[in-house]
C-alpha cells in the first residue's frame, strides 16, 4: 500500500463570516496524480493556500511528509514544487534571473532542468517578466515549480492561458515527473485536464467536499448517456422514471436525451416500445456527470 | 543570506538614491547657512527671529545658533524629516511591494521560514537606514572641516547620528505597517503624512514646553539644544527610543509569523 504524502483532518477556513472551505478530510498517496475539481469560488485555492503555509487555517489540520503544514511549512517546501494561480514574479527581473533566483532559494543547481523544461515550453529566459503574457508567465511558473525536481507538486489552475500545443508538452511533463515518482496535486476546473491526467479526483462544492473517487469509479458511478430518436412524437411524461436526470428533448418532442442511473433493462425496455429511429447509450464525459453533483 | 542579498540588490538604488541626496544637500547647504549666521549679528531681523516661537518650535534659539554646531543641529532638524520620510517609506514598502505586486506567494513557498525572510527584510531595511545615515555623517564631517574651524567633534557626531537613529526607529515603525497593512497601496503618502503629524508633535511640545508631549514623537529624542546642554542624548528619551524600536520591530516579526498571505483584488 501506497505511503500517504498528504492527508488533511477537517480543515476549515472561514472569514469573518465568509465561507472558504469547510470541513475537508482526506488523504494523497505517494505517487499518484490527484486531481481536485470545483467551480471557480468553491474552495480550491483556498485549500491549496492552506497547505503550503500561506493561511491558517480556523479549525482542523493538514500534513505533508508527515510534517505540519502551518508549522513545518519551509521544511515542506524544500520537497514542494508551487505553482499558484496567478502568476506574480518580480517585474523587473529576467525569466533567467528569477529562476535562478529559485534555485537560489532551494540551495540548488537547477541549469540543466531549467533549460530543458524552458526548451520544452518555448519559453524565452531573456525576457524581462514584466514583458511576457499571461501564458508565458504561466510557463515561468512551471519551471519554477518543476526545475527543483520536487518530490510533491503542487498546481493551481496550471493550464489557464497555455495554448493547447504548450499544453501538450505540459501534460507530458507532469506524466515524466510522476513516473519519477513525483506526487502531482492538481486543482482545475477544465475536466477533461482532470480526466486525461488524474488517478483519483476530489470534487469540492461550496468548500465542502463532495465526494472523492478515481477517475474509473467516477465513469462506472452507474450513469449512462442515453440519446434517442424516434419515428413519432415521444408520449408526454414517457420517460418519467426513477434514475434519469437532465431530461431534455428536441422541440418537435421526437428525440430526448438524458442521464440514466438504474437499472439497465428496465430502460431498454421502455425504449424497445419506441419507434426508434436511433438509439445512442454512452459513458458520459466527466463533465456531464461533475454536473450533475452540482445540480 | 540568499534573500538578505537579493533585497539588498534590489533596494541599493533606492539607498543610494536617498544617501547622495541627503549627503550633497547637508555637505551644499552647510556652508551657505553658516554664512548667512554670520550676517545675524548685524541683522536686528535675525535677533528677532531667534526669539519668535518659529525657532523655539525646531528646538532651537539665536544663542544656539550662534554656537559652532547651531546652525548644523537648526540643518540636521529639518534633515530628519526627510530621513524619517525615507525610513518609514522603506520600512513599508519592503513588505508590502511583495502584496500589491503579489509576489509574496512566489517567496513564502519556498524553504525559507517566515522568520528568515521577516530578519532578512528588516536586515535590508536597517543595513540602508546606517548606509545613509553614515554617508550624511561622512557628508556632514567633509562640509565642516572644509568650510569650518573649531567643531566639538563630540558634538558633532551625537548631532549628526541622530538622523541615523531616527531613520532606524521610523524604519521599525515602517516593517510594523508594512506588515500589518501589507495591501497599502500608497506608502509614500503614508509615509508622508506620519512623518508631518510626528513632526508637528515636537514641534508643539517645544512651543508648549512639555516633554510628556514630546515623548509621543521620536523627532523629540534628539534635539540639538539638549545635546549641547547635557553633553548626550538624555537618559529617558534613550529609554523610551530603545523600547519603541524593540516594540516596533517584534510586534511586527510576531505579527507577519501569524499573518494570512492574502491579496486585495486588483
Amino acid at each position: 500500500m501506497s505511503e500517504q504524502i498528504m492527508t488533511l483532518n477537517g480543515l476549515t477556513k472561514t472569514y469573518g463570516q465568509y465561507r472558504g472551505i469547510s470541513d475537508l478530510s482526506f488523504s494523497v498517496d505517494e505517487g499518484e496524480i490527484f486531481g481536485f475539481i470545483g467551480p471557480n469560488g468553491a474552495g480550491k485555492s483556498t485549500t491549496i493556500r492552506t497547505l503550503v503555509g500561506l493561511i491558517r487555517p480556523t479549525a482542523g489540520s493538514a500534513s505533508i511528509f508527515g510534517l505540519d503544514c502551518q508549522t513545518q511549512a519551509s521544511r515542506i517546501a524544500r520537497d514542494l514544487g508551487y505553482l499558484p494561480s496567478e502568476d506574480s514574479y518580480y517585474e523587473s527581473m529576467r525569466v533567467r534571473e528569477l529562476l535562478q533566483y529559485t534555485a537560489d532559494l532551494y540551495g540548488k543547481d537547477c541549469n540543466t532542468k531549467m533549460f530543458s523544461l524552458a526548451r520544452r515550453l518555448d519559453l524565452d529566459l531573456s525576457r524581462r517578466i514584466s514583458d511576457l503574457s499571461l501564458g508565458n508567465r504561466k510557463k515561468v511558473g512551471i519551471v519554477s515549480a518543476l526545475m527543483t525536481s520536487p518530490r510533491l507538486v503542487l498546481m493551481d489552475e496550471p493550464t489557464s492561458g497555455l495554448d493547447p500545443l504548450i499544453q501538450q508538452a505540459f501534460y507530458e511533463i507532469l506524466k515524466e515527473e510522476n513516473s519519477r515518482g513525483a506526487t502531482i496535486f492538481l486543482s482545475s476546473h477544465v475536466l477533461s485536464e482532470v480526466q486525461r491526467l488524474c488517478d483519483r479526483v476530489a470534487i469540492l462544492k461550496e468548500g465542502r467536499l463532495v465526494e472523492i473517487q478515481s477517475i474509473r469509479q467516477l465513469r462506472e458511478s452507474g450513469y449512462k448517456k442515453v440519446s434517442l430518436t424516434a419515428s413519432r412524437e415521444l408520449p408526454r411524461g414517457f420517460f418519467n422514471l426513477p434514475g434519469i436526470a437532465d431530461y431534455r428533448e428536441n422541440p418537435q418532442k421526437t428525440a430526448a436525451s438524458f442521464m440514466y442511473n438504474g437499472n439497465i433493462s428496465a430502460i431498454i425496455d421502455k425504449i424497445h416500445q419506441l419507434p426508434l429511429v436511433d438509439v445512442l447509450l454512452e459513458e458520459p464525459s466527466l463533465e456531464e456527470i461533475f454536473l450533475h453533483y452540482y445540480e | 543570506m540568499t534573500i538578505f542579498k537579493f533585497e539588498l540588490r534590489r533596494n541599493l538604488k533606492y539607498i543610494l538614491a536617498w544617501t547622495l541626496t541627503l549627503a550633497l544637500c547637508i555637505f551644499g547647504m552647510t556652508p551657505m547657512y553658516y554664512g548667512f549666521i554670520s550676517l545675524a549679528e548685524t541683522t536686528p531681523l535675525f535677533s528677532t527671529l531667534g526669539e519668535s516661537d518659529f525657532f523655539k518650535s525646531v528646538g532651537v534659539s539665536m544663542g544656539y545658533l550662534a554656537s559652532p554646531l547651531g546652525i548644523y543641529a537648526f540643518l540636521t532638524s529639518f534633515f530628519l524629516l526627510a530621513a524619517g520620510i525615507y525610513g518609514l517609506h522603506f520600512g513599508i514598502t519592503i513588505h508590502t511591494k511583495e502584496f500589491t505586486g503579489k509576489t509574496a506567494e512566489y517567496l513564502l513557498t519556498k524553504p525559507h521560514t517566515r522568520k528568515e525572510i521577516f530578519w532578512a527584510k528588516a536586515g535590508v531595511v536597517m543595513t540602508g537606514a546606517v548606509i545613509t545615515g553614515l554617508g550624511y555623517t561622512a557628508a556632514s564631517a567633509l562640509s565642516l572641516v572644509l568650510f569650518r574651524d573649531g567643531t566639538p567633534w563630540g558634538e558633532f557626531f551625537l548631532i549628526s547620528l541622530s538622523l541615523l537613529w531616527l531613520t532606524l526607529v521610523m524604519a521599525a515603525l515602517g516593517l510594523l505597517l508594512g506588515v500589518v497593512f501589507s495591501n497599502n497601496r500608497n506608502p509614500l503618502l503614508t509615509a508622508g503624512l506620519i512623518v508631518f503629524v510626528e513632526y508637528c508633535i515636537t514641534s508643539f511640545s517645544n512651543v508648549i514646553v512639555s516633554r510628556t508631549v514630546g515623548y509621543f514623537s521620536p523627532f523629540s529624542f534628539f534635539s540639538g539644544v539638549r545635546i549641547a546642554q547635557n553633553g548626550f542624548y538624555e537618559p529617558d528619551h534613550v529609554a523610551l527610543y530603545g523600547a519603541m524600536l524593540g516594540l516596533f520591530l517584534l510586534a511586527a516579526y510576531r505579527h507577519f509569523l501569524k499573518k494570512d498571505i492574502r491579496f486585495r483584488a486588483s
